[in-house]
């Protein structure tokens, strides 16, 4: 395993580096502004003071702090929630390439939310639906997400350990069987839905705002904190269940909270910034390539990186064909893809026989 | 030291276990024999604590296995099964270090390393110690597992309280790798470890083990020291195929089968 010291100074680095993104995405935008003013709007709402001689104009302070940052940290919950979801959908189907797009989990999760949109004044009546509030479409996105991962599981798991063809069979079928439903609540759509049905197709950050981070926020944080504690017991689990077992973990209790917390995060990503494809395979790969499989490095490097590369995804997708923006999910596509087939043909052998 | 009374096990309407009684003290190898189907590797799972439905009651150091915690069990009980699906590329060091998962929260210590490095060396593996687990062949992914299982049960073998269950360890290695984990095993089973092996081929059995419990149907039909137990006699009850005994140039007893 990954020695004490280095996995805290290789997180330390990453940490810094999304810092450092964080800082230069704030600049990038329609407006351009120097880089002393957004520092001073920075210090200013962060500490209540004013910065050396800048003195950002209401429009400019607006500009940062009200449409910029609300889609950069939107982009930092998101990245990490999906790349932890990954690790730990990984983790617990003992599958590298194990995803929760390629095997239907967001597919869930977004038939979850467009059950809400479509029809959840219907089914819950208008008095449920005031009392959620904002909560309604990620707890709706949650249990889509959750329902669909348990069903994978017990499809997978009969026969123990979960193979790779199985897997993706589960995944086309739950795939098309979603895209189906999505289908007949788009056509029951009102004008109004449709609008908001739409983007769950290809996944934007653009509808980032406080309130909306505010909602999600504690829905994230909490399977964070929650999965910190699971590593050791992840890593066991990947010698197989009945090896953990053996090595005093109780497989069950792990299994339930690695399920609910991958669907709370996957769900609750799903639900703020539509289905982001390839992310959550990529970034533990691409961790594990670097330094192996140790969940105590693997969860936290997957956060960090996951958050950076969903922020410059972001910024490419809105440079990209400015002012008009990409939607982020051809982005992470365009980049997942060809990785996840490069996987695959790595793994033919065994694939095919 | 492992003892069980009167195991039975159902599965429908089929007897898979029958009034089994079993025992295993330290400094031995006790081989579970039988042919398929006579219940060993069920035996085994009911030893192990993941199956459930037995009758019958297991002691485990003198402690019933249902009053284990199973956090301490995993401290002087390892289990070794017949291949892992391990597919993440850990290295040998790594692999090896989970075996000591029950002993430290958080991070491994540094005695978790040293216990590691010492399990390692004793297996052979220093060479591969920073290789991907991944790419080893079946025989060192066995040797990789057997220190992890060594290191796993390390200090409760210091004590002389250890206990090692092997399913089929190794059924699907070849002739070098099959008396090279069971030689290991042999001289392993010396330091006060209680080791316990599912087998199937009685020649190793008479090889490597000091007891033998002879299974069929679901009934223990013979149990003692091999010699007495994996005998022609008994093989030809067993199986409908003609058999003659042999010695080794070091006067072990073998047996040498033939149809007719």
């Amino acid at each position: 395993m990954v020695k004490g010291g280095s996995i805290f100074f290789r997180l330390c680095l990453l940490f810094l580096i999304l810092l450092g993104g964080v800082f230069w995405v704030s600049l990038q935008g329609a407006v351009s502004l120097p880089a002393g003013k957004v520092i001073a709007v920075f210090v200013n709402k962060i500490f209540g003071i004013s910065y050396l001689n800048e003195y950002p104009t209401i429009v400019e302070q607006s500009i940062v702090w009200d449409i910029r940052m609300p889609r950069i940290v939107l982009a930092i919950l998101v990245g990490s929630a999906l790349s932890v979801s990954g690790a730990l959908i990984q983790g617990l189907f003992r599958n590298p390439l194990a995803d929760p797009g390629i095997i239907g989990v967001s597919s869930g999760a977004a038939i979850g939310a467009a059950v809400m949109i479509v029809l959840g004044n219907r089914l819950l009546g208008s008095d449920i639906m005031e009392g959620l509030g904002a909560y309604a479409i990620p707890i709706a996105s949650m249990i889509g997400a959750l329902l669909i991962t348990f069903i994978i599981y017990q499809l997978s798991a009969l026969g123990g350990s979960v193979d790779l063809i199985s897997m993706l069979l589960i995944g086309i079928a739950i795939n098309a069987l979603a895209g189906s439903f999505l289908g007949l609540l788009i056509f029951m759509a009102s004008d109004d839905q449709l609008r908001t049905l739409t983007f769950w197709g290809l996944g934007s950050l653009a509808r980032a705002d406080w309130q909306m981070i505010l909602t999600a926020l504690p829905l994230l944080i909490l399977p964070l904190i929650i999965v910190g504690f699971l590593a050791r017991s992840l890593n066991a689990l990947l010698l197989g269940e009945e090896e953990a077992d053996s090595l005093g973990i109780s497989v069950k209790t792990l299994k339930r909270l690695l399920i609910v917390t991958t669907a709370a995060l996957v769900g609750t990503a799903v639900s703020v910034a539509g289905t982001i494809g390839f992310l959550s395979l990529v970034v533990p790969h691409i961790i594990r390539t670097a330094t192996g499989p140790d969940h105590r490095f693997l969860i936290p490097a997957s956060a960090l990186l996951g958050a950076l590369l969903l922020l410059g995804s972001d910024t490419l997708a809105r440079q990209i064909v400015a002012p008009a923006e990409l939607p982020i999910g051809i982005i992470t596509a365009l980049f997942g893809a060809p990785l996840f087939l490069g996987l695959l043909l790595q793994r033919k052998k065994s694939f095919l026989g | 030291m492992i003892e069980a009374r009167q195991i039975s096990l159902t599965k429908g309407k089929k007897n898979i276990l029958s009034n089994v009684n079993f025992r295993a003290i330290p400094n031995n190898i006790t081989a579970i024999i039988g042919p398929n189907g006579a219940g060993k590797s069920t035996l085994l799972e009911v030893f192990c604590g993941t199956t459930k439905s037995h009758t019958g009651s297991v002691f485990i150091e003198g402690t019933a296995l249902g009053e284990w915690k199973i956090a301490d069990l995993a401290k002087i009980r390892a289990v070794m099964r017949q291949s892992s699906s391990l597919q993440f590329a850990f290295t040998v060091e790594e692999v090896v270090l989970l075996g000591r998962i029950p002993h430290f929260s958080g991070s491994p210590r540094k005695i978790d390393r040293d216990i590691a490095n010492q399990t390692i060396c004793r297996m052979g593996l220093q060479e591969l110690s920073n290789k991907r687990y991944t790419i080893l062949s079946g025989g060192e992914k066995q040797r990789v597992h057997l220190a992890r299982s060594l290191a796993q049960i390390w200090e409760a073998q210091q004590q002389g309280k250890g206990l090692f269950l092997l399913d089929e360890p190794v059924s699907h290695l070849d002739l070098q790798y099959q008396h090279q984990i069971l030689k290991e095993l042999h001289s392993l089973s010396r330091t006060g470890l209680t080791i316990v092996l599912v087998l199937h081929d009685w020649n190793l059995a008479l090889q490597y083990a000091d007891q033998a419990v002879l299974l069929k149907n679901g009934k223990s039909i013979n149990a003692g020291s091999c010699e007495q137990v994996l005998t022609v006699d008994a093989l030809k009850k067993i199986y409908p195929i003609e058999a003659e005994s042999l010695k080794t140039p070091q006067g072990t007893q073998q047996i040498f089968t033939y149809l007719n």
